[in-house]
């Protein structure tokens, strides 16, 4: 259940902090902002600087609906302007070079921006070229689809399901490995083209693969235990340890990595979900995990799990997707992420210790098919921790969806605007 | 994850924003009604008046548990339980007093009209 805690949140219950604080957020996405309007709320007199190239905002959770005809892309677009507060300094460029050991940023055209404290908001890169032969280019042709990074994929790649659905074949849905952006969304469209076809008379047509690059298909144990048993029932053949490596578009041809070697898989219609990793500024830089499981990965921005503070310089904070931490690239992490940052930010500028505690929240309405969902909810420990007792997160519902198709949005809106 | 109520009421409010010229309009012709009323002669016909936005109501409600499935492009075969049966008669029940209560001033006013 939720816990109806004050009227007022800990945000204007509190007083606005002075101070002449020189900010620094990089990145326009939805950390970035939700960061801009709490910072701007909580601080008086600080200097709050937002860098970003990027114009359009993109509502990214809706991409898997784009892409499977339920949603228009017009729907999922919007602009950051709308949504970033009037106090806070716009350098409408991207973030070339992170120089924390002489506290600036660089842009791409050369500017140099000093900070006092920095949050890294960056995203993260989808990397295309982690897959030999594929490009961004393809998405919508030769049966390829690829629901991430902006409207027009996920658009594109309602053509080639469209295309799919009404000739039949074979479709093969891929898991890289690693941390990516809202790991339920391979689940998610390999659920929903294939319900779409049983709903369209034309299941019998297709053959369903799902590639998976390590041996599990979710983080969650439980929730891992029911996909396992619940893609076969729905005649979804599951290939473990699969890493798709190259794809020849011309001949519909996938390469996989496999423990017995190299295998080729012919298709009709592909998902691919290339590697993820930290944007070429960050992962070049001192912020980035220097070693281990985070470096190797995707070279995530450093930061300590839970205070997502960074361990060797003080005065920078992460969050949103580039954060190197066990789960949760999602939007409902990000929510989770802001306040613990803000909160240890002003506990910094204040020079006291931050109470901010990350507990690795992270949540997916994970789609099974048209009108039916599951709410899954989940911390580091991997343990369910469900917003609404009477939603039992092992049990597909109608109601997940709806807050899916119509109210997920404006809560969404609601996290950027700080409020929520 | 624990939720203030303020967070709440913001989730609310940005779901409602894009509506909000279309609710403005309903809640500006509402008090218009109200204060037509209040100004008007005594007695007010309130019983009968809510005999007739009783139905409007019920059509309301009828209305709303008939298309809320597609609405959210679902179907009926989608709902599974007496969570989603209890959120849709709910939401159907909220949607039919809401809408009573928006007509009884108008339907008090057509009594006087016609009186």
């Amino acid at each position: 259940m939720w816990a109806l805690g004050p009227l007022a949140g800990w945000d204007r219950a509190e007083a606005r902090l002075k101070t002449s604080a020189r900010i620094v957020i990089a990145g326009a996405g939805a950390a970035g902002i939700a960061l801009a309007n709490r910072l701007s709320r909580a601080l008086e007199g600080a200097s709050i600087t937002i860098v970003d190239a990027r114009e359009r905002h993109l509502y990214q959770p809706g991409l898997t609906l784009v892409a499977n005809g339920y949603w228009s892309s017009e729907k999922v677009i919007d602009r950051n302007e709308r949504f970033l507060p009037s106090t806070v300094r716009w350098v409408k460029a991207a973030v070339a070079e992170f120089d924390p050991d002489a506290n600036r940023i660089v842009t791409e055209q050369g500017e140099a921006i000093p900070y006092d404290f920095l949050c890294v908001a960056t995203g993260l890169k989808v990397d295309y070229a982690s897959v030999e032969g594929m490009e961004a280019g393809l998405i919508g042709r030769n049966g390829i689809a690829c629901v991430y990074d902006n409207p027009e994929h996920a658009g594109r790649s309602w053509e080639a399901i469209r295309a799919f659905a009404e000739k039949g074949g074979k479709a093969i849905f891929t898991r890289p490995p690693g941390g990516i952006k809202c790991a339920g969304a391979p689940l998610k469209m390999a659920m929903l083209v294939e319900d779409r076809l049983r709903r369209e008379g034309a299941r019998d047509r297709a053959h369903f693969h799902y590639a998976v690059a390590g041996k599990g298909l979710f983080s969650q144990p439980e929730i891992n235990e029911f996909l396992k048993k619940h893609f076969p029932e729905r005649g979804i053949d599951i290939h473990w340890e699969h890493r798709l490596v190259a794809i020849d578009p011309a001949r519909k041809i996938a390469s996989f990595a496999t423990p017995a070697g190299r295998v080729e898989m012919d298709y009709d219609l592909i998902h691919v979900v290339p590697k993820m990793r930290a944007p070429d500024a960050l992962a070049n830089s001192p912020l980035a995990w220097q070693s281990g499981e985070f470096a190797d990965d995707g070279r995530w921005l450093e930061v300590d799990r839970h205070t997502l503070r960074h361990p060797r310089y003080p005065n920078v904070f992460g969050a949103g997707d580039c954060v190197g931490t066990p789960i949760g690239k999602t939007a409902a992490t990000v929510k989770a992420h802001v306040p613990v940052v803000v909160k240890n930010l002003l506990a910094a500028i204040a020079d006291r210790e931050g109470e901010g505690r990350f507990n690795g929240y992270t949540s997916y309405p994970l789609l099974i098919g048209r009108g039916r969902a599951i709410l899954v909810e989940f911390d580091y420990e991997l343990k369910m921790v469900p917003s609404f007792s009477f939603i039992s997160p092992y049990e597909i519902h109608w109601l997940p969806w709806v807050m899916k198709e119509k109210l997920l949005h404006g809560a969404y809106e609601a996290v950027l605007r700080g409020r929520a | 994850m624990n939720m203030s109520l303020s967070s709440l009421f913001a989730i609310l409010f940005e779901n409602l924003r894009p509506f909000f010229w279309p609710l403005a309009v309903l809640l500006l012709l509402e008090l218009a009604v109200l204060i037509r009323l209040w100004m008007g002669p005594r007695p007010l016909p309130l019983r009968r008046g809510l005999a007739l936005a009783l139905p409007i109501g019920a059509l309301a409600a009828i209305a709303v548990f008939a298309l809320a499935p597609a609405i959210t492009q679902a179907d009926f075969g989608a709902l599974s339980g007496w969570l989603d049966w209890g959120f849709l008669m709910m939401m159907a029940l909220g949607a039919g007093v809401l809408v009573m209560f928006l007509a009884w001033p108008w339907a008090v006013w057509w009594r006087l009209a016609r009186a």
